[in-house]
């Protein structure tokens, strides 16, 4: 039979998954190590989860723990990462799972923008993409609503523009 | 077609996270939770086991220096053993009021001590053990002749400070490759804030 925090924590993986693994696509390069970061935010959920006090949404509290983890993991590659210069040419960072080929090139050309951005930047862009009021995103990230705002307007001018080469080219 | 920023999160959101054994992760981290538990009361079991083991084989009670000299060792076994504990990184995700600033900051200070945890307090772990080996040995070599005495007394406080010297400098190392480059990135992180 199952405990009260198994049900607890495969209710809040359904409801949470698809939004902690695109964050994990946001944040490191290869599809290997986003369904590693993955995992390990998954663990440190179950981990932590007796020390949820209820003080803040569950899906705030669940951020919290992906951005931190995620944060940390990214710096902890970095080191494995110096000798690669750039994005690696093959794209490889997820499976196609549609026959759209137009969005999936889309889609990676959107995941390498973000992994291009600062991290905090990358953070807030990934909070944006989910559609996070500017309120959580500053609660998670710790900066300033002001400051988040005047973040999301960079952000967004960035991710536009990366996705509409041509416009910008003429 | 130009594609504006509701086009973007369209995008964004159109992935889905790739089907995931639960109960087999479930499973594992329970498992691996029991393993954890075992290995503490290794740890709690072993320091007083250690300690009551040298009561039980030196005469303490013939000679208050061995007596001095056993609450010594077992001072530094519980002192190493708390710095164990206190050096874990385990507290910082569990408080849901960290915000990531606050995060970076327990995490940079938490990684900082485990760096200070080698660089000071393993040289006074290593000396205080010299300390209280030599205070014994004092007692118990008393027999031999004061050449072989002082012998002994060298030889055995330059293999400790010399284990301890050489573990600490195996340990930095260690540090210098894993944990500076994981505080330098933080730190570069927090600076951005």
């Amino acid at each position: 039979m199952k405990s009260g925090k198994e049900i607890q924590f495969e209710s809040i993986y359904r409801d949470n998954r698809d939004k902690v693994y695109r964050l994990c696509l946001g944040f490191v390069r290869e599809k290997e190590r986003a369904d590693d970061l993955f995992q390990e935010i998954l663990i440190k959920v179950w981990k932590h989860l007796d020390s949820f006090k209820g003080e803040s949404e569950i899906s705030t509290w669940i951020y919290r723990i992906a951005y931190n983890t995620a944060l940390t993991f990214s710096a902890g590659e970095k080191k494995k990462d110096e000798k690669q210069t750039g994005f690696p040419e093959n794209l490889d960072l997820i499976e196609p799972e549609n026959n759209n080929q137009e969005q999936e090139i889309r889609l990676q050309l959107l995941y390498q923008t973000i992994n291009e951005l600062p991290e905090l930047d990358r953070v807030i862009a990934t909070l944006l993409l989910e559609n996070t009021p500017y309120r959580s995103i500053a609660e998670i990230s710790g900066i300033s609503e002001n400051y988040v705002a005047v973040k999301v307007n960079r952000i967004k001018n960035v991710l536009t523009q990366k996705l509409n080469p041509q416009t910008h080219e003429n | 077609m130009k594609t504006n920023f509701n086009d973007i999160q369209n995008l964004w959101q159109f992935k889905k996270a790739k089907s995931f054994d639960l109960s087999t992760m479930i499973d594992r981290l329970k498992q691996t939770e029991k393993s954890q538990k075992r290995e503490r009361l290794v740890i709690l079991f072993c320091t007083p086991a250690t300690v009551g083991f040298l009561f039980w084989v030196m005469p303490w009670r013939e000679s208050p220096a061995i007596l001095i000299s056993l609450i010594l060792i077992a001072l530094i076994m519980i002192w190493a053993t708390w710095l164990s504990y206190a050096s874990k990184l385990k507290p910082v995700d569990s408080t849901e009021s960290f915000d990531n600033r606050t995060y970076l900051t327990t995490q940079i200070k938490q990684l900082n001590y485990r760096y200070r945890i080698a660089q000071r307090h393993m040289y006074t772990y290593g000396v205080l053990l010299s300390l209280a080996l030599n205070i014994s040995y004092f007692v118990l070599l008393e027999p031999l002749g004061l050449g072989l005495r002082i012998g002994i007394h060298l030889a055995m406080t330059l293999s400790v400070l010399g284990f301890m010297h050489w573990s600490l400098k195996k340990r930095l190392k260690k540090y210098d490759q894993t944990l500076k480059p994981t505080i330098n990135k933080l730190e570069e992180l927090l600076s951005q804030k």
